[in-house]
């Protein structure tokens, strides 16, 4: 009868319902909207999380979507560091304190587990969680589902709610979604920061070479620079109004001929190049080929290295060395030339005295032109010694015109027989200044040799080269000047530019070296001053050492 | 059981009524119907008719007819397929209990998945069903308004019954004008269908004044009318009354149920495949004489409202009255046979016996029956 009974209740009793299709429609609807939201929340969060963004910053976005759909007191992130969990962020921010992850606690058992779970704990059994008494409290319910990178548990996210049994499955099933989005976005902000270092480096090191550098592609377009040109080379670069390489470097509008990118397209090899440029500097340019993945040329990268200076040093070198080898073996000669010249001087003295006391005035006329020149030898060999001297201090006080003298000593007959007339204008009581010597002789001596070169080819009834020395104000500062002027060959003003550039040269092959010049701007510029050039074609070149008496 | 629940869907009755099939299809958020019907009624044109005011509301359709009466386990099957496939959205059966039943089994199946077997019983369906919408074309079965659904378990060979309040439909929408093109034969085993749920539901164990009323008017009107409807075809009065006599009745027993000669009828029906109703006529007398010392004021009731004079007898004169009148009633519309006239064979007794005493039917009978107390019966009623 009891199961009669249990029937009949079945039958007609109150609880015999008919079940509404639309009330479960709803019901469905309900959860289907529940569920968009949801999705709508994680599909915010990718959106909005930025990978630089914090983990505190994406808790936040979170929590404040998270009441439409998901009750929620606190929001926390667990990451397992060194084996030990470690409450990483929270929501709110000053919700609570968690020291220490007790064997019981859910957290703990969902990470060894690696499975998500719901747990409505009495408040003893959360008694690790020391909540802010400015927030209600304790926490009922958890949700916490493991955050996972490819297959090791890294964390997990904790959802709780002070209502207890808060959350259901399909809760948890959501709070799994978002613990894998946030382990997305823990792994590509970990992958970010590393592909931005790595990035950031590699810029800095470009950045860093103080060579210019350039990234241009096989149609002239420059993709990357090093923003490390030089002034003197930045004059096209700043007018440029195309990025075309040609445009910027060499302020041409079409490509340069024999373009050496094409080179290095066509043999995809690197290419080097010297460079002259109209300002005067050297420039060593590298190209080096630049491929894609399907090893294919896909830019060139461009290398400048200005080695004016360095050639210009290496030229001083050389030239210094030669003269120092020189100086040694004029002083060796000279040395051994002293003794001999004044035996032949002593002799020569002695004989004239005995002739003029014996009156016979013919032969010692003949004696006196002999020990003159003698003594012009031994003068020479004095000079020779002079410049050949060893360790002499760098600056001293010094007479240019003494120095002037001194050259022309050395250097007057060998100009002389070129049919070359040398006329001094040496200025008188000139003030002394301070100078290397040597230096401004090795000057002085490269633009007599300057001068005389020029004169060769000259068809001239009077070829004359005036050495003169003066004194000038400029800018309320005094100079010394001292100018060598010739009637020669002049130089045209086109090249005028170009004469104290390294190697640059008029002079046949064998003759010149193109680095006298240069060497000796670099001479007058280490004593603070210069040399400035005046020049007509066909009527001569005046060219002026200048330098400062009075130093700053 | 001190509380009940009375349970009834919307019901729009009237002559024409058949035209509010659109509208009520439509009203229940149908876009696309599944029309559950049977060859005879099509033919009658009434499925032509319910399909142009589902189309004059813009509804799309969909037909299904592959069913017999007494409608079997494949033939569900078939159709749950079909109302998936075809993408529908609501069910509406036009036709009498066959259809009726076929369609509440198929929105089983559609909503719930499994077969038929998982939601034999009762309250066995856990997931609400499509919406449906019936227009009944014979007065008897009282399906459009019954949480009842009766399959044919084709292996078992018996009647399942489907008993959830999930299978009252959402809205019954009866014409009489529908009776109208049934044949005589038709018309005489319904109308002793209804009256055999009127009486049973009124002398049912679960029975309430709610459903009294509704039982006792079912058996009045059929008292009055049947004869007449099974004589006319023509006779829209009786037809009327039928109707309502058939919808009253299903009202009746969908809240206190049936008893034992419905728990019989249902393994007889699906043996032999025989008219429901006209295994009801060869039981139901039976029935009542077993039942009758349960509750004879109720069945002296009964025969008051057969029409019986019953203002001097006294409680058990009055019960027989009552049998008396309903074998009269059997006599008269030609469904006297007996059911060993109907092919049932003595020896399938005992286990028709065993099943019956397993239907719900029986748990509202108001007599507590024993497989002896059945055997018994069956035995009588042959």
């Amino acid at each position: 009868m009891e199961n009669r009974e249990k029937l009949l209740e079945q039958l007609t009793g109150v609880d015999s319902s008919k079940l509404n299709y639309y009330i479960e429609l709803k019901k469905r609807n309900q959860e289907i909207l529940k569920q968009n939201s949801r999705l709508e929340i994680l599909q915010q969060l990718t959106r909005d999380i930025n990978i630089d963004m914090s983990m505190e910053d994406i808790l936040e976005r979170a929590f404040t979507k998270f009441p439409q759909t998901l009750p929620c007191d606190f929001l926390g992130l667990v990451r397992v560091r060194d084996g030990e969990l470690r409450l990483m962020a929270l929501m709110p921010r000053d919700f609570c304190r968690i020291d220490n992850f007790p064997a019981h606690s859910p957290t703990l058992n969902v990470i060894s587990n690696r499975k998500a779970g719901i747990y409505n704990l009495t408040p003893e059994e959360l008694s690790h969680v020391q909540i802010n008494p400015h927030y209600p409290g304790p926490l009922r319910s958890l949700a916490i589902a493991p955050m996972f990178q490819r297959d090791e548990v890294i964390g997990a996210l904790i959802v709780a709610s002070i209502i207890d049994g808060a959350y259901n499955e399909a809760d948890l099933s959501f709070v799994q979604h978002l613990a894998d989005q946030l382990s997305i976005s823990i792994q590509n902000a970990r992958l970010y920061k590393q592909v931005s270092r790595a990035k950031k480096e590699w810029e800095e090191t470009f950045l860093a070479v103080t060579d210019p550098i350039f990234l241009v592609d096989t149609d002239y377009n420059v993709l990357l620079h090093n923003n490390r040109l030089s002034p003197a080379m930045s004059g096209f670069w700043n007018q440029a109004v195309s990025n075309k390489c040609f445009a910027r470097l060499h302020g041409r509008t079409h490509p340069c001929e024999n373009c050496p990118i094409k080179e290095v397209q066509r043999t995809g090899k690197p290419v080097f190049q010297r460079w002259q440029t109209d300002a005067g500097l050297l420039l060593d340019i590298s190209y080096y080929p630049v491929f894609n993945e399907e090893k294919q040329l896909s830019a060139v990268t461009i290398i400048i290295k200005d080695v004016t200076d360095k050639t210009k040093m290496e030229a001083q070198l050389v030239q210094t060395a030669k003269l120092a080898a020189l100086g040694e073996m004029a002083a060796g000669v000279a040395h051994e030339l002293n003794s001999p010249m004044t035996v032949i001087i002593g002799t020569a003295q002695l004989l004239l005295r005995e002739l003029q006391q014996d009156a016979q005035y013919d032969r010692a006329e003949v004696l006196e032109d002999i020990v003159n020149s003698g003594l012009r030898c031994k003068r020479i060999i004095q000079n020779l010694l002079t410049f050949s001297r060893q360790n002499q201090p760098p600056v001293t006080d010094i007479d240019l015109n003494v120095e002037v003298e001194r050259v022309l000593s050395m250097i007057q007959y060998q100009i002389n027989r070129n049919q070359i007339k040398i006329v001094e204008q040496l200025a008188p009581f000139l003030p002394r200044l301070t100078a290397n010597g040597s230096q401004i002789q090795q000057v002085l001596t490269n633009l007599l040799i300057n001068a005389r070169d020029a004169l060769g080819e000259v068809d001239r009834k009077e070829k004359v080269i005036t050495v003169a020395t003066a004194l000038l104000v400029r800018d309320r500062k005094k100079w010394a000047v001292l100018s060598v002027r010739d009637n020669g060959t002049g130089i045209a003003p086109e090249n005028l530019s170009k004469i104290f550039t390294p190697f640059y040269t008029s002079k046949e092959a064998t003759k010149g070296t193109g680095l006298g010049l240069s060497v000796s701007l670099g001479i007058a510029e280490s004593h603070n001053g210069t040399i400035e050039v005046e020049s007509r074609l066909g009527e001569g070149s005046t060219f002026s050492l200048l330098l400062p008496i009075e130093h700053q | 059981m001190n509380i009940s629940k009375f349970v009834a869907p919307e019901i729009i009755f009237g002559q024409g009524s058949l035209s509010q099939i659109g509208e009520s299809a439509a009203r229940i958020g149908a876009s696309k119907v599944f029309l559950v019907s049977d060859e005879d009624v099509i033919s009658a044109g009434w499925v032509d008719k319910a399909l142009h005011y589902l189309h004059a509301v813009g509804l799309e359709t969909e037909i299904y007819s592959s069913l017999t009466s007494n409608p079997k386990d494949f033939e569900v099957l078939e159709g749950a397929r079909h109302y998936v496939a075809s993408g529908c959205d609501a069910i509406v059966a036009v036709g009498g209990g066959s259809p009726t039943d076929v369609a509440k089994a198929v929105a089983i199946l559609a909503s719930n998945g499994g077969e038929l077997r998982d939601y034999e019983g009762i309250n066995r369906i856990s997931r609400p069903l499509p919406p449906m919408v019936i227009a009944p074309s014979t007065a008897g079965a009282g399906s459009e308004v019954s949480p009842f659904a009766i399959i044919v378990d084709t292996e078992r060979k018996l009647k399942m019954s489907i008993i959830s309040k999930s299978l009252v439909p959402d809205i019954a929408i009866v014409d009489p004008e529908l009776l109208r093109t049934k044949d005589a034969k038709l018309a005489a085993a319904t109308g002793m269908d209804a009256l055999t749920h009127g009486i049973e539901s009124y002398v049912s164990l679960a029975a309430t004044p709610l459903t009294d009323i509704h039982a006792c008017k079912a058996i009045q009107l059929i008292a009055a009318n049947l004869r007449r409807a099974v004589a006319d075809r023509g006779d829209m009065e009786a037809n009327t009354n039928m109707a309502m006599a058939s919808l009253t009745a299903g009202i009746a027993f969908s809240n206190a149920i049936l008893g034992a000669t419905h728990a019989m009828t249902h393994q007889v029906d699906g043996l032999l495949d025989q008219h429901h109703g006209e295994a009801n006529a060869s039981i139901l007398p039976h029935v009542m004489e077993f039942n009758l010392s349960a509750c004879p004021e109720r069945f002296k009731h009964i025969a008051w409202s057969l029409g019986k004079d019953v203002r001097n007898t006294g409680q058990e004169e009055g019960a027989r009255l009552a049998i008396e009148g309903i074998r009269e009633l059997i006599a008269d519309i030609g469904l006297a046979k007996g059911l060993g006239a109907m092919g049932l064979r003595e020896e399938f007794i005992p286990l028709l016996s065993r099943n019956a005493l397993n239907d719900a039917c029986l748990v509202t009978n108001p007599r507590n029956a024993t497989v002896d107390d059945i055997e018994a019966i069956f035995r009588k009623a042959m």
